[in-house]
């Protein structure tokens, strides 16, 4: 059935897109598997590569006419599936959509299609002194379409927030075939935020056809150093008191000695691997505020024992920091064979309890746990290693991986803080969510895509994903937020 | 006569009295609800007893119920040091501020009241009680309730609890007016913004920018120095902060409609809203009570006396049909379904397929959401 | 045939450990010259490791993996951006050779009758026309693929045959200097010494000026790089061979090359020859003009040239040779001279053969850096490689002059 309608499809899309824009090779098509999490592969049955926003149009509204089942992709550089194609569906690709198709300097917006990189915004933008705030790991390589899709976050979220912070207005095409602007070029549109419900949908509400991102002036000044501890638990420490006197640095990453020392071996940017863990900030902002949060921001750090501070002496130092903390998850290939990513998130002040029960879960397990995080917003990144080729390690480490939210759940987390459910984590769901809130999903979700085709058996949890395992009832984090109550 | 009232004291309460009601009953959520109508056959749920507080201090997030008033959520906060970066006019509950998509000038560099919002508790016309976000600031697990709440006046269900974020409250504060005659506003803005001092407002009232600078007492005079310093040619006035205080709370109320009329909201690229300023003040003449415009955020309030107003509107949409631009009503009443001509709410940019017939209006996608999330139109 | 399916299996063996160090975390796709024209996966590093994985599994070898790995240009420009640390140079070499198993017995003598038209050109001497004779024949008779639209690169060199007075070799010298610094052997190149010989009497120049003394041995065949490009091992090995033959000589210093393509060829030259006997020690003599220049404390004094220029990186250079801050470290020597790099992914497209196999997508990707460098708005551009050299040449035209760094120290020397 589905061949003869895929058949249909390819005929139709022969006469209204480009050839180039369709690959119909077997092998060619097996390339776009997957995305940036390979556990998960699908070959789909097509994959579409629109030359243009009009080709895009029309062959999703060609797919859709056909009813079959199919699923977006940018850059293919997310963490959680998000873009695994459907087996029985088609893949459409937004790569070759590329163009910046305005920028407003005085209005500080730009107008960008939906595969423009991340990255390149933010350098065709820098003659007028402004940036693209969202600056995920993968920016280098990851596309705007992508980041609207996961409301990716980055190093710089703490301070600057999210994609939906920075992406005021969208088109999209919804999974019924018909297009529509959502939100404004002002900064908050009227009646509900539909702009904001389709960010971080996880390509679940539709394909985005153009976008209205926010550009921010680059800060007047930027201080960026490196501060090393004796042990995690200290940095972790000298975070939630940053965190806890109201300072907001730009970004506070970290990183333990393991995560150290593999960001070493890929970049050779000068870490020292001795330490144990170590914190890296940014201050940025107006010269005067930027200096004083300095001189706040060392003392905590000398005050929670940091054993010495690595200053950027200038930009190529800087620039050497943050490549070295951006390629932590691939360089831990080099020093595992495998591993997991988590993603889980945790309050700022439980961030020492938790990788204390993280290490726990190292030394219990045998197996190596690099972290590796965005400290200032409590989202961890615990890189489980494990070496396939030993008998069940692979299966315990998916255990020690789960255990890991586990503990942040309890602490009133998140499953997921900038990577996504996709089919990496649908089948957690239940752990943080309710029965009700799921079917709440679902109704939203069947308002925009009535006929269930738009990335179907991501993010919610479906039996035939997640078999008839029911989800553990956890009490919400609200039903137990008393814990924390003062006033 | 209302058909009853409902006044849960807690999320769980009020899901059971919902899933026990009949199907059919409308109903109409209450607040603080002194201006309400009392219709007819309708039920009211009464949000006030909604009032838990839980305040994460390290955390700064803090969970409150929608029947905490707005003022009272700020002075618990403002006791240990934080706030929530919104400042809307008026009075009223956390559940209306977020209902209505409240916001001030603080839009500038905080954005609006949805752009604080972590985490929410919504229960839907059938009892239906589900929650999105959490505690944590960083959380892209299911989707954004919330947004889809913030602004929605109540149509796909009720707001009972919300989880924000709260930030530093500033140490001390600044204004700087800079008078700015119509011809002069685009230039001024622009040499204010590359000033490098960041703002928490500008706004734009009867040919002044006012410029809102917050920060710890040490450096602001001298941030301030710096913002002038950039604006050579201007004869500037300084407002220390209780000055400063005074003015920004009288542009509050200047949001806020007058005894009968009505606020509209204008949200477009900036410079085009910059643009529009002198067309609406000479359009709207003496029917115009003021004009607030958040000049860097491109939102304009515009509150119009009373009488004529859907003339008003009809004007005003005109004028934003060629510039790209969304329009919205505030009214004491929060009535969403406020009739705007459809054609206003959605065509940025005006485009070809947009007449074609192929793109829908945001008002039918909305329509949809409420469809599946209230079928019995019990909210609308 | 029982050595050939052997070795394709040792191949396959080490493709699938090489390409199963790849996480797809997708870092290499910016800077990949390729993808950032045409976004297509299969044209990325990524896409082609899938394929060549696949191709690993199964054993197999499809059209469509040969396709992708004729159209990687081998900058290797993504091997020092993963964080992986996926060996790509590795990996595309042994793709290179795969590839041509099954390949049709007429594009593979095409394929040859380039690299021999072009590897030869010094053997050939002054007689290009007679090259240029073997090249049309070659478009003319379609050997290399079925439909071929246009061959910029070959273009290119015909007419820079037309119009460059063709220059006879150098021929065997040796220029000694009182108290050496040093002593090397200088490789004369093939396309440089026939096209560029400016560049050659150049390296002399600057180098005897730093008190170094150069010998040149006149026979000196290919480096063997277009035959390794075109996956040909067996001829690329005994080009190696006859190369050390001829250039490993007692008492030298280092082996110098103005050439980036060649110099990564030859220091390449333990892996090719699986580190038989003086190869290793071979590759580890040999050095890039320019790099070789860095490790000496300049005797020169130089006129001040007070202006910008666009430096370009040749990729076989900045990558394959991990070569980045001599060239603009040397060049920083001549008072005034500002080095301005352009935007964008570095390649040029010319990648040894690969205009002449690829014309349209050396086009495209040629045409993207044409555009950046028009963009700078600098009409002067140094490139350390005579490849890169010819193609962005043919690409510019008149409005940027196109020197090689070692032309411009020379010129600088004060007399």
């Amino acid at each position: 059935m589905a061949a003869s309608r895929i058949d249909i499809l390819i005929d139709r899309l022969r006469s209204s897109v480009e050839r180039s824009s369709l690959i119909l090779e077997a092998a060619e098509r097996q390339a776009y598997s997957c995305d940036g999490l390979t556990s998960h592969r699908a070959v789909p049955k097509l994959v579409i590569v629109p030359a243009s926003r009009e080709e895009l149009i029309a062959s999703v509204r060609a797919v859709i006419d056909v009813d079959l089942p199919w699923v977006a992709r940018g850059a293919g550089t997310g963490l959680s599936g998000g873009a695994l194609p459907d087996e029985e569906g088609v893949l459409v690709v937004t790569s070759r959509l590329k163009a910046i198709l305005e920028v407003d300097p005085i209005s500080r917006i730009a107008v960008v299609e939906p595969g423009v990189v991340n990255l390149e915004l933010s350098k065709a933008v820098l003659p007028h002194g402004l940036y693209f705030a969202p600056d995920p790991s993968s920016q280098i390589a990851c596309s705007i379409g992508g980041n609207v899709a996961e409301n990716s976050g980055g190093a710089h979220c703490f301070k600057y927030g999210f994609t939906t912070h920075h992406v005021l207005a969208l088109e999209l095409l919804l999974p019924t075939g018909e297009l529509l602007w959502l939100g404004s070029e002002g900064m908050d549109g009227p009646g509900p935020d539909l702009r904001g419900v389709v960010i971080g949908s996880e390509g679940t509400l539709g394909i985005v056809t153009r976008v209205v991102c926010r550009l921010l002036p680059l800060p007047e000044a930027r201080r960026t150093f490196l501060a090393y501890f004796d042990s995690v638990a200290a940095a972790a420490e000298a975070v939630s008191d940053v965190v806890s006197r109201g300072i907001t640095p730009a970004a506070i990453e970290m990183m333990d000695h393991l995560a150290i020392a593999a960001c070493e071996i890929a970049t050779g940017a000068g870490l020292d691997t001795t330490a144990q863990s170590c914190l890296l900030l940014e201050l940025d902002g107006e010269a005067d505020e930027v200096a004083q949060e300095f001189l706040s921001v060392r003392a905590l750090m000398d005050l929670h024992g940091s054993s010495h501070v690595w200053e950027a002496a200038n930009e190529e130092e800087r620039a050497l920091m943050w490549l070295a903390r951006k390629a932590a998850f691939a360089a831990a290939g080099r020093v595992a064979p495998a591993y997991i990513v988590q993603d889980g998130v945790v309050p700022r002040s439980a961030l020492p309890r938790v990788l204390e029960g993280i290490g726990r879960l190292g030394v219990e397990s045998g197996l190596s746990i690099l972290n590796v995080f965005h400290a200032g917003d409590g989202n961890l990144h615990p890189l489980v290693t494990y070496d396939p080729s030993i008998e069940g390690q692979e299966a315990l480490a998916e255990e020690v991986a789960a255990k890991i939210l586990t503990l942040c759940l309890e602490e009133g987390g998140s499953l997921t803080g900038e990577h996504g459910i996709g089919v990496d984590k649908v089948c957690h769901m239940p752990e943080m969510f309710t029965a009700d809130d799921l079917t709440t999903f679902e109704r939203l979700r069947g308002a925009f895509d009535p006929s269930g085709m738009c990335n179907r058996g991501k993010l919610l949890p479906t039996p035939r994903l997640c078999g008839e395992r029911p989800g553990r009832y956890q009490p919400h984090p609200l039903e137990e937020a008393g814990l924390g109550e003062r006033w | 006569m209302v058909a009853g009232v409902l006044a849960p004291a807690s999320v769980d309460e009020l899901g059971g009295q919902l899933r026990d009601l009949d199907a059919h009953h409308r109903m109409m959520i209450r607040g603080l609800g002194s201006t309400l109508p009392s219709d007819d056959d309708r039920i009211v749920v009464d949000t006030m007893a909604l009032n838990r507080f839980v305040h994460r201090v390290d955390d700064f997030s803090v969970t409150v119920g929608a029947g905490v008033l707005w003022s009272a959520l700020q002075e618990q906060l403002a006791r240990v040091g934080q706030r929530v970066a919104v400042d809307p006019p008026g009075v009223g509950t956390v559940g209306a501020m977020v209902a209505t998509g409240a916001r001030g000038g603080l839009i500038h560099r905080y954005g609006g009241v949805r752009d604080q919002i972590i985490g929410m508790t919504i229960v839907l016309a059938d009892g239906t009680v589900a929650h999105s976000g959490s505690t944590v600031i960083k959380n892209v697990a299911g989707y954004d309730l919330a947004k889809l709440f913030a602004g929605s006046r109540g149509r796909f269900g009720i707001i009972a609890e919300v989880i924000f974020r709260t930030r530093p409250l500033p140490e001390t504060q600044r204004t700087l007016l800079v008078p700015a005659r119509p011809d002069r506003v685009r230039a001024l803005v622009h040499e204010i913004l590359g000033a490098h001092v960041e703002l928490s407002a500008l706004d734009l009232v009867d040919d002044t920018l006012s410029c809102l600078v917050e920060g710890g007492h040490e450096v602001i005079d001298r941030r301030l120095d710096r913002l002038m310093r950039a604006l050579p040619d201007t004869a500037t006035e300084r407002l220390d902060e209780p000055q400063s205080l005074a003015y920004w709370s009288r542009l509050r109320d200047l949001q806020f409609p007058v005894e009968g009329g009505l606020v509209f909201s204008l949200s477009a690229r900036s410079t085009v809203t910059l643009d529009l300023l002198p067309m609406m003040r000479s359009t709207l003449g003496s029917s115009l009570a003021a004009l607030v415009a958040h000049v860097g955020a491109g939102v304009v309030e515009v509150s119009v006396a009373p009488g004529g107003q859907a003339h008003r509107l009809l004007e005003l949409r005109e004028m934003l049909s060629c510039a790209a631009g969304e329009i919205r009503a505030r009214h004491p009443l929060c009535s969403f379904d406020f009739e705007i001509p459809s054609s206003a709410l959605v065509t940025h940019p005006p485009s070809a397929e947009a007449r074609a017939g192929s793109t829908i209006t945001v008002r039918l996608l909305a329509d949809r959401i409420g469809m599946a999330l209230d079928p019995n139109g019990r909210f609308r | 045939m029982g050595t050939k399916s052997q070795s394709l299996t040792e191949e396959f063996d080490a493709i699938a450990e090489l390409s199963a160090t790849c996480v797809h975390c997708g870092f290499c796709l910016a800077a990949c010259p390729t993808y950032s024209v045409t976004s297509m996966e299969n044209d990325s590093p990524r896409g082609r490791i899938w394929l060549l994985a696949q191709a690993a599994r199964t054993k197999e070898v499809n059209d469509s993996l040969r396709l992708h790995i004729d159209r990687c240009i081998g900058c290797e420009a993504c091997v020092p951006a993963c964080p992986s640390g996926v060996r790509y140079d590795d990996l595309i070499d042994r793709a290179r050779r795969v590839v041509n198993v099954g390949r049709s017995k007429r594009e593979l003598l095409g394929r040859s009758v380039v690299v021999a038209s072009f590897s030869r050109a010094q053997r050939f001497g002054s007689l290009v026309p007679s090259a240029q004779a073997l090249a049309r024949g070659v478009v003319k008779s379609s050997l290399l693929r079925p439909q071929l639209p246009r061959l910029p690169r070959v273009q290119a060199l015909l007419e820079q045959a037309a119009t460059i007075e063709p220059q006879r070799s150098m021929g065997t010298f040796t220029s000694l200097v009182p108290n050496e610094r040093a002593r090397v052997v200088m490789l004369t190149g093939c396309i440089a010494s026939v096209f560029f010989e400016e560049v050659n009497a150049a390296t002399v120049k600057v180098l005897n000026a730093e008190g170094i003394s150069v010998i040149v041995p006149k026979e000196q065949g290919c480096c063997g790089a277009l035959a390794s490009h075109a996956g040909q091992h067996r001829p690329a090995q005994r080009a190696a061979r006859a190369l050390i033959a001829a250039l490993d000589l007692p008492g030298i210093d280092a082996v110098v090359t103005n050439s980036a393509g060649c110099g990564a060829m030859m220091k390449d030259y333990g892996e090719l020859l699986e580190h038989e006997i003086g190869s290793d020690a071979f590759s580890g003599r040999v050095v890039d003009v320019m790099e070789f220049l860095d490790r000496f404390k300049s005797v020169i004094r130089y006129r001040p040239m007070p202006r910008e220029i666009l430096y370009h990186e040749p990729c076989h250079l900045a990558f394959a040779q991990g070569v980045r801050s001599a060239g603009p470290s040397v060049l920083g020597r001549i008072p005034g001279l500002k080095l301005r790099l352009t935007e964008g992914p570095n390649c040029c497209g010319a990648g040894g053969l690969y205009s002449a196999t690829q014309p349209e997508l050396a086009h495209q990707v040629g045409e993207a850096k044409r555009d950046a460098i028009l963009e700078a708005g600098i009409d002067l551009l140094v490139s350390g490689n005579p490849g890169c050299a010819i193609q962005l040449n043919s690409l510019l035209g008149d409005r940027v002059n196109i020197l090689h760094p070692i032309v411009l120290l020379s010129r600088a020397i004060e007399s």
